[in-house]
């Protein structure tokens, strides 16, 4: 969070990225999950095709982003997005987890997955199969939040760490 | 039954979470949208049925009031925009995906065949004042005139096409469980006939055209309450997270507004009064097309508001 909000000059107050933990079960059977979310970077978005000037838009990596110079900010994506993973900046636009594209593009892990202690965090080709995405996510126990949503989202989790 | 489930973010702590998106300008645009669309099937349909020469006061009065009161939402709008130098980028985009680019391409087409009807059936002031202005004007008063009958079939397609972009304008969004019903985009245009005939009642001095739009008023508001049933039984339905939704409005903080004000107050005292009216019982008055309005107006309010309160994140 505090990497994504220092590479991304996230203003104070808001959040391109957060630290869920959820609680499940009655004592003695009880779990704990502590997950790191964001733009779930869906392959059917709903911001993309609610927004009404093509601000938002595929990249054609997988990844959702959001032309600032067309966005009117009128939130149109923020009413569609199921994750409630976008806000608008203090400039006036639309903003969110771009999954540090400027890295990306320049051969650098994000900033989230760079700094992250324990190696939870891996961003990838998942249709390469040999890439790590990949590997981790033949684990039985990966999934996606609120798949009732229906936009197909690419941020998937793996449950009980030990997927590495 | 479902686990004990006790959720919490860094986000929701900080209080970053479940901050309303849109304020006040969207319903009262919604509202001023569903009015004009409702003035103008309703008078568009008139003028084809009876025409132009047998236009009422009230009509034409009708005609005016639909793009000032248009302008008025799409000042609204514009008010909404956080990025308002963009406000341009809505022209140069058009995205068959996004009902909301329909709608400012809608809202482009609309306002033209509005103001031709407003120069072919002028309000007495503005007739006056006609031949004082520049002859551009006069020739399009001719145009209009000359092809009046094809002018007030776009109104009448320009009303439909307003009236269903602002109902489908919140159930395209998945994201909120109270807009995911399709009902919804029928119960705000059945909305929008009723506050668009209300409107022209506002006006109508006509014992006998009273009565016809008062009948009108009591189908729409029939309609209305229908689907106000098959929207919120429907979300009753489907799952816990649509119950929860339902629930705001029906049992939640939005309650008293929706039964009191928008269910008992906008719809079923009107209704009432309106059949009472046409039995003989009771006189037309001002107050049942006000309430209609008000009914109309508080609907939007609650449905804008009440989808913002529940989604499918908690934290």
């Amino acid at each position: 969070m505090l990497a994504c909000k220092t590479e991304n000059r996230v203003p104070e107050g808001f959040y391109r990225d957060w630290v869920v933990q959820e609680l499940r079960g009655e004592y003695p059977t009880l779990s704990l999950s502590i997950r790191s979310e964001r733009c779930n970077h869906c392959e059917d978005a709903p911001c993309v095709s609610n927004c009404p000037t093509g601000a938002s838009y595929y990249r054609g990596d997988g990844t959702v982003q959001i032309d600032r110079d067309k966005c009117t900010g009128c939130r149109a994506c923020i009413a569609a997005c199921p994750y409630d993973a976008r806000f608008v900046h203090p400039d006036g636009y639309v903003d969110k987890c771009t999954l540090c594209v400027h890295r990306l593009d320049a051969g650098r892990p994000t900033a989230c997955e760079e700094v992250c202690p324990t190696g939870a965090i891996a961003v990838g080709d998942a249709s390469d199969p040999t890439s790590e995405v990949a590997r981790r996510l033949k684990h039985e126990s990966a999934y996606v939040l609120s798949p009732e949503a229906g936009t197909k989202p690419n941020l998937h989790y793996v449950r009980g760490g030990s997927a590495r | 039954m479902n686990p004990h489930v006790e959720i919490e973010s860094t986000r929701s702590l900080a209080g970053a979470l479940g901050e309303r998106f849109w304020g006040w300008e969207i319903p009262l645009y919604l509202f001023l949208g569903g009015v004009v669309a409702g003035l103008m099937v309703a008078v568009s349909a008139l003028l084809l049925w009876r025409g132009k020469d047998r236009a009422t006061a009230a009509m034409r009065t009708g005609l005016w009031l639909a793009p000032v009161l248009l302008g008025t939402g799409m000042g609204a709008l514009f008010l909404d925009l956080s990025y308002k130098l963009h406000v341009y980028r809505f022209y140069l985009a058009a995205r068959p995906s996004s009902p909301m680019s329909w709608g400012s391409w809608i809202l482009l087409l609309v306002v033209p065949v509005q103001l031709a009807l407003v120069l072919a059936l002028p309000p007495a002031r503005l007739a006056r004042q006609l031949d004082r202005m520049p002859d551009a004007v006069r020739r399009i008063r001719a145009l209009a005139l000359r092809h009046f009958r094809g002018l007030a079939a776009a109104g009448l397609a320009g009303g439909v096409a307003l009236g269903v972009y602002t109902g489908i304008l919140l159930s395209a969004t998945v994201a909120r469980p109270l807009w995911s019903s399709g009902a919804l985009g029928p119960l705000f245009l059945a909305s929008g006939a009723s506050t668009g005939v209300a409107t022209l009642m506002l006006f109508e001095k006509d014992e006998m055209a009273h009565g016809t739009l008062a009948r009108f008023d009591i189908a729409a508001i029939a309609v209305e309450v229908a689907l106000l049933g098959t929207w919120l039984i429907g979300l009753l339905g489907q799952g816990p997270l649509y119950r929860e939704a339902a629930g705001v409005v029906l049992w939640g903080s939005y309650a008293p507004l929706f039964l009191g004000f928008v269910v008992f107050g906008g719809l079923l005292v009107p209704v009432l009064l309106e059949a009472l009216a046409l039995k003989g019982k009771a006189a037309h008055s001002r107050v049942v097309p006000a309430l209609v309005l008000a009914g109309g107006f508080l609907l939007r309010v609650v449905v804008v508001y009440a989808g913002q309160v529940i989604g499918f994140v908690r934290a």
